[in-house]
């Protein structure tokens, strides 16, 4: 059963030589010649997390020092699992000149992608604690990183396919994931705090599927560990996006090259 | 002898999609009206690009594919390649596929030539010491000397084809796919990849090429495939296909 999803995914491990040389050469690549470098890299982040802490303890009355630590952690867990609507619909599409001439197992392209999206975050979690040492001192990371940094891992590479999968054969949702990403962002608690929605609303976060993710690296990054109640829903997606990625990309992989 | 490919009744169908049947919206639309507008909504052709082939290569088989445009050369490449997967039949193949159908794999013209070397044989699975080993030849090969250093966009025409054939054609290959022969550049280098072709051709265990070029059949291959709107028409030795008037020869 599922034979044909493994055997890609193993496939695409055995490369894994290629897409990692490839990942780091392509973040790399891409800020050649430039005086910053890799400096770049961390650019959006810390610009729209400066402007977020501004606008936010100005409506919260709150202290910049202490909100810039937490709104950096979270627009960096963000930005890592914000690939699912951004890049992953242009997964096949992007790689449509490989697809079409060289059999790559399909599992290749989003494990490159994947790797490139945690090497950014590498960049932007150095900058996030030197930001956090600066502001209120540095924290000693909670355990449950080790756990969430997997489970992120996971989530991407499963639900990544799918969604790179369903934009190929629908090309509206290449087009329409984008725009829910910018909606996911100022839905889930990155300028605001979790706990200062009111309790009737609640649901707003807790059936949002992004907000344990990002939650459960940001909290070990600040000291803490996630509420239990997140880790299971977190645990229920996972399992939930293994399933339908070994139904569906065990029965349409071999469609993928028609479709680009 | 043990059979390197071996293909029992492969076919393949190919959906085309054109741009209604790629639409969230129409498909949104036939789910709302129960499928009505199935006919004109959906808009999904299938085409039998291939239909029945079957054929076995050994060790040494020199294979041409012989068919007009739109015959199915390429895509019985591809399923050879593994870039489509048959719809029906079985294929096994024996050995490592080195695919000439594109050879521009890895090719980045942001970065220098010794770079691209390094990219292009990564993305055919070789490894850095594998490859580190190689660059001299391939830059003598090229006939690029200092330019190797330079960026891929700073190339002539020339150059960047005489870079792109050397590294391509650098490493052994088991099972080499051809899609057309391939040659590069200028007149001087003409010779000289030719007579890389050959060597390469003579170190690989089976050599499947397609082509629209009767003479060059003749000149390299042993066996012959010919292909007509997806169907088999003839696969066998050379000797028993009579190349000028398309047809096979009876009593042979």
């Amino acid at each position: 059963m599922f034979t044909k999803a493994i055997n890609d995914f193993r496939g695409g491990i055995k490369l894994s030589h290629v897409w990692s040389y490839q990942a780091y050469h392509e973040v790399s690549a891409k800020y050649k010649r430039t005086i910053f470098g890799s400096l770049w890299i961390v650019g959006s982040m810390v610009f729209l997390s400066v402007a977020f802490a501004i606008v936010s303890s100005a409506i919260f009355h709150q202290d910049v020092k202490q909100i810039l630590p937490y709104i950096m952690g979270g627009l960096t867990a963000f930005t890592l699992i914000s690939f699912i609507l951004t890049e992953a619909p242009e997964l096949f599409m992007s790689n449509s000149g490989i697809i079409s001439n060289h059999a790559y197992p399909f599992s290749y392209y989003i494990l490159e992608a994947v790797l490139k999206c945690f090497i950014v975050f590498a960049h932007n979690i150095i900058v996030f604690e030197i930001i956090q040492a600066l502001c209120t001192g540095l924290p000693v990371p909670h355990w449950s990183i080790l756990i969430a940094l997997p489970l992120v891992y996971v989530n991407m590479l499963t639900w990544g396919t799918l969604v790179a999968m369903i934009s190929a054969r629908y090309r509206d949702m290449r087009y329409l994931l984008p725009y829910l990403n910018t909606v996911v962002m100022f839905m889930t608690p990155l300028m605001f705090r979790a706990d200062s929605i009111s309790p009737s609303k609640r649901l707003l976060i807790d059936l949002n599927p992004f907000y344990p993710f990002i939650e459960m690296l940001r909290s070990p990054l600040m000291g803490q560990p996630m509420a239990l109640q997140y880790w299971y829903s977190a645990a229920g997606i996972t399992v939930l996006g293994i399933l339908v990625w070994l139904i569906f990309f065990n029965a349409f992989r071999n469609r993928i090259a028609f479709w680009i | 002898m043990t059979n390197i490919v071996e293909l029992n009744g492969v076919g393949l169908e190919y959906p085309i999609y054109s741009i209604k049947a790629q639409s969230l919206r129409n498909a949104v639309v036939n789910m709302a009206v129960g499928g009505k507008l199935l006919k004109n909504g959906q808009d999904l052709i299938f085409i039998k690009a291939l239909d029945n082939i079957n054929f076995t290569l050994q060790e040494g088989d020199r294979l041409g594919i012989l068919g007009h445009n739109g015959a199915g050369k390429t895509t019985l490449l591809k399923v050879l390649a593994g870039v489509y997967e048959p719809t029906r039949g079985r294929i096994s193949v024996n050995g490592r596929i080195s695919s000439m159908i594109d050879i521009h794999l890895g090719v980045d013209p942001n970065i220098t030539g010794t770079e691209n070397i390094i990219n292009m044989a990564r993305r055919r699975g070789f490894t850095t010491r594998q490859i580190q080993a190689r660059i001299p030849e391939i830059v003598e090969f090229s006939e690029l000397g200092s330019f190797i250093d330079l960026p891929f966009k700073t190339y002539s025409a020339g150059m960047c084809a005489r870079l792109v054939f050397a590294v391509a054609t650098c490493f052994e290959p088991d099972i080499l796919l051809l899609d057309e022969w391939v040659g590069a550049g200028d007149a001087g280098f003409f010779e000289k990849a030719e007579a890389k072709m050959n060597d390469i051709l003579s170190k690989s265990r089976v050599m499947i090429l397609a082509t629209h070029s009767r003479d060059l059949v003749q000149r390299v291959c042993n066996k012959v495939l010919v292909l007509n709107s997806s169907n088999q028409i003839y696969f066998g030795d050379c000797s028993g296909w009579d190349f000028a008037n398309q047809r096979i020869i009876e009593n042979v």
